[in-house]
């Protein structure tokens, strides 16, 4: 049981935070937290591909998409199967959006998987773009309108809505990170690793390298199923637009600014990318045009150029504090 | 059947633009193995500086060569500086660093270009001055060939001639081959790369800038995210012919021209955007080095 | 009983014979010497053998079964091991890990089997762990097992990619200039951990070298090859009294 013992008592930590949460922050900064959480599922998979295996993805909102429409598609079908079953119903769905996200993942990877670097940046950028063109002409899925009115997570008896919610997004959340926290200490993790490495020595060694990156790939693509599938329900309207460069490029950086192989730094830097943005709303009022992009882009560029590792570099959360210590021990 | 000569017209105009284009993406990519994100913004700068000179010296009241050479050249020089500066503050620093954060650099001057430019020009889109006449040089029942297509054929051969002087009978040009070949090789040879980079730059905005100015002309709206789409299109097609050659880059824009005029004008319109990629994926799965990409084999 | 065995095999680049009609034969458990000079296209047969490249024609012969079109990944599973000439190590990885990294097709456990962490993940990972620790400390590199791969010392580079060669019992290992940079002292070192890991593992060892005195201490058999062909095949005494062999490292001398 000792698998189980670690996630559990995080699990339960943190539907106690949610308790103090509901009481103490405003349902705006509320929003904000079920956002970062959100975001830190895709960019902690994210990382899997970018970090550990050393492939260059820029398509990882193209499987959100898919997660969040298949998950808004089927509570639009199935309207009644939500009230039924409640909290199951949500991760059934979740879970199907996971699944239909992970197989565009194996489709998408497969043949890409062979072409390197900015090859392969291009190729999953283009499917993003293929996507939202192919979202934008299905009338069933609602085209250029997109879908909204999406269920929201349930209040449940006299649990508010909010903790509900982060309660269900915790779960994924911190499944999520221990599925790969897990993965990349055994032996695919170092399968993953010996990809960004060294190829040609990793296939002299017996591994196949493409079965390896399209492993890494496809659940990747599970999780930003899932965290698409979360965005549906919390926001309750999508458009093929919503999912777009833009967003890919968003949760590149989280991984690059939290550091290629941190899992923690990506969920660190998803929260620091969530906040920042909402602290220089109040900058609009002294300059009277909206410079947060401007502001982004060029902050960016800065870190690549002096900061180049992120935050974390490839250490954990856990392993910086170790490091502090020592310093100041 | 009888607007296929037409569609070709239109098309070869199209590719020519793209073609003036995805030179500059090829040739940076040839020296440094980078893919420029930002020319696509280099490119829109371009159109914005030509737009502004325009409305300055009301150059819409004289249409006319003069009128025409004026607005390339401050699209040009605009280019070219931006783009030198671009790689002076932003790659340079970056030489030795992993691929993947230059990568990162080159979208974030991308990003940083189109979000000065809304909050500087504003979003909405502006309307580029007719700096020629648009007439009927020839007339047929099956074709018309005016004169804004015979501009934009004529300027950007003008352009390619350059181009394929400087390459080919400049020192530079030798240099940049160089360069492209084996950057190390090259500079074991005593070439001073750095300076070839710059020139590589300069050369290669200030077509993205001829090519600005052309697509003002033709499609007369630009706004500050005019340069993603056609950027992305015009960095496929030098794919297409196999990136980092010239020729090919050319080759692969005028297919790339010709294959979207064609799939809008018989299929659907909606296709437009998704058929680039969908030849990208195409050609990258069929054969990854492009039409005229040599396939190189890794030293073990 | 012959391990390996090439029938004419070749391999052309446009015009360069890089391999030509090569036919060679390697007896289980033996030491086996492939030298000749610089650009002779020792590499390039290693590169066959491992299926990095496709032979222009011939066959190869792995325990008599035909490998000639099996793929590099499967090659390595049937027990064909190498190093490489310019050290391919995992550099950003620790020096356990590249071991353990070798190690990968002996294990078993799933995906599944990480998440629970249950007691076939222990296990496994512990047999991992005590085979690639006896290896290093076999090669004396067990003090370094945290230290990143790329920090070593050459030497130790160069033993660090042995090792990954024996983490899966191979039956036969490719040595590509194994002793290239060393000095003196650790060549000899080398020679004899070859000798012990061939006679301790029950490996047949196939290695290239340019300098001839090292095969000659070392290897049973020896072949040469020279502009892709070879020309002299025996024991080291034979060879080296070979005059083709001795015209084809005298003549380059000579011309350089």
């Amino acid at each position: 049981m000792r698998a189980f013992k670690i996630p559990l008592l995080t699990f339960i930590a943190l539907l106690l935070l949610g308790v103090v949460l509901q009481f103490s922050v405003n349902a705006y900064i509320q929003i904000l937290i079920l956002q970062i959480l959100m975001f830190g599922i895709a960019s902690m998979s994210l990382n899997l591909v970018n970090g550990f295996t050393g492939q260059f993805s820029l398509g990882h909102a193209g499987f959100m998409a898919v997660g969040a429409y298949t998950s808004a598609y089927l509570s639009q079908v199935f309207p009644g199967f939500l009230e039924h079953t409640h909290l199951l119903g949500f991760f059934l769905f979740s879970l199907a959006a996971g699944c239909m996200a992970a197989v565009f993942g194996y489709l998408v990877g497969l043949p890409s998987l062979r072409l390197k670097g900015d090859y392969l940046a291009i190729v999953t950028l283009g499917f993003g773009e293929i996507l939202r063109v192919i979202l934008l002409n299905i009338e069933p899925l609602g085209a250029a309108r997109g879908i909204s009115g999406i269920v929201p997570y349930p209040e449940l008896g006299f649990l508010d809505r909010f903790w509900v919610s982060f309660a269900y997004v915790s779960f994924w959340f911190l499944i999520c990170f221990f599925s790969l926290w897990r993965i990349t200490r055994g032996r695919f993790g170092r399968q993953f690793l010996s990809v960004r490495e060294d190829e040609v020595a990793a296939l002299s060694l017996g591994l196949s390298t493409t079965k390896i990156k399209v492993r890494s790939f496809v659940i990747a693509a599970f999780f930003a199923g899932i965290s698409g599938s979360i965005y549906a329900h919390l926001i309750s309207i999508i458009t093929p637009t919503i999912f777009g460069f833009m967003m890919s490029v968003n949760i590149v950086v989280m991984v690059v600014l939290g550091g290629m192989g941190s899992f923690t730094g990506s969920i660190v830097a998803a929260a620091f990318m969530t906040i920042m943005p909402e602290l220089l709303r109040s900058l609009q009022s002294v300059t009277g045009v909206d410079l947060r992009m401007v502001i982004f882009s060029l902050s960016l560029i800065l870190i690549m150029i002096f900061r180049p590792t992120g935050l974390f570099g490839e250490l954990e959360f856990s392993d910086v504090i170790k490091k502090w210590k020592r310093k100041n021990a | 059947m009888q607007d296929v000569l037409q569609h070709l017209i239109n098309g070869l105009s199209l590719g020519s633009i793209y073609a003036l284009i995805a030179l500059g993406y090829t040739m940076v990519y040839g020296v440094l193995q980078l893919i420029n994100f930002a020319h696509a913004d280099i490119y829109m700068m371009g159109a914005f500086s030509s737009f502004y000179l325009s409305r300055w010296l009301n150059l819409e009241a004289h249409p006319g060569m003069g009128s025409l050479v004026l607005a390339l050249v401050a699209s040009m020089a605009t280019c070219a500086v931006l783009g030198v500066t671009i790689e002076r503050l932003a790659y340079r620093p970056l030489r030795n660093a992993p691929k993947l954060n230059i990568l990162i650099t080159a979208i974030g001057v991308s990003l940083f270009l189109e979000f000065t430019a809304q909050v500087v020009f504003g979003a909405d889109p502006k309307v580029f001055p007719t700096l020629i006449n648009d007439v009927a040089l020839i007339e047929t029942p099956f074709v018309i060939l005016k004169s804004l297509d015979v501009t934009v054929f004529v300027v950007t051969l003008l352009a390619l001639g350059v181009l394929h002087y400087l390459v080919y009978h400049t020192r530079f040009g030798k240099s940049m081959r160089a360069i492209s070949h084996s950057l190390t090789t090259a500079n074991l040879l005593g070439i001073n790369s750095n300076k070839v980079i710059v020139i590589t730059f300069i050369v290669g905005s200030a077509l993205a800038g001829v090519g600005s100015v052309l697509v003002g002309l033709k499609y007369p709206k630009i706004d500050p995210l005019m340069g993603i789409m056609i950027g992305l299109k015009a960095f496929i097609a030098a794919v297409l012919g196999g990136i980092g050659n010239m020729t090919g880059a050319v080759i692969g824009a005028l297919l790339m021209g010709l294959s979207e005029e064609f799939v809008v004008a018989y299929l659907s319109s909606t296709l437009r955007d998704a058929l680039a990629f969908g030849l990208l994926i195409g050609i990258l799965i069929w054969k990854p080095s492009g039409l005229l990409g040599q396939n190189s084999i890794e030293k073990v | 009983m012959s391990m390996l065995k090439t029938e004419s095999l070749s391999i052309h680049f446009g015009g360069l014979k890089a391999v030509d009609q090569v036919n060679l034969e390697i007896q289980k458990g033996q030491l086996f010497g492939l030298i000749g000079p610089n650009g002779a296209g020792k590499t390039t047969f290693f590169n066959l053998l491992t299926g990095v490249y496709r032979p222009t024609l011939g066959k190869i012969l792995f325990d008599g079964k035909d490998i000639t079109s099996t793929p590099t990944v499967e090659r390595s599973h049937l027990g064909i091991r190498r190093t490489f000439q310019n050290i391919r190590l995992f550099k950003g990885l620790t020096v356990l890990e590249n071991a353990l990294i070798a190690y990968d097709q002996k294990l078993s456990y799933s995906i599944f089997d990480t998440f629970a962490l249950n007691k076939k993940f222990d296990s496994q990972e512990k047999v991992a762990a005590e085979k690639a620790l006896s290896l290093l400390q076999l090669f004396q590199l067990d003090r370094h097992v945290h230290e990143k791969a790329g920090d070593l010392p050459y030497g130790a580079q160069r033993k660090l990619e042995i090792i990954r060669t024996l983490m899966s019992d191979p039956k036969l290992i490719l040595l590509d200039e194994p002793a290239a940079g060393m000095n003196h002292s650790e060549t000899e070192q080398l020679m004899n951990l070859i000798r012990k890991v061939r006679d301790d593992f029950n490996l047949t060892v196939l290695l290239i070298e340019h300098d001839m005195k090292l095969v000659m201490g070392l290897c049973e058999q020896i072949a040469v090859l020279d502009y892709g062909v070879k020309i002299a095949q025996g024991a080291p005494q034979e060879v080296s009294r070979n005059p083709k062999v001795i015209e084809a490292y005298l003549g380059l001398e000579a011309e350089s």
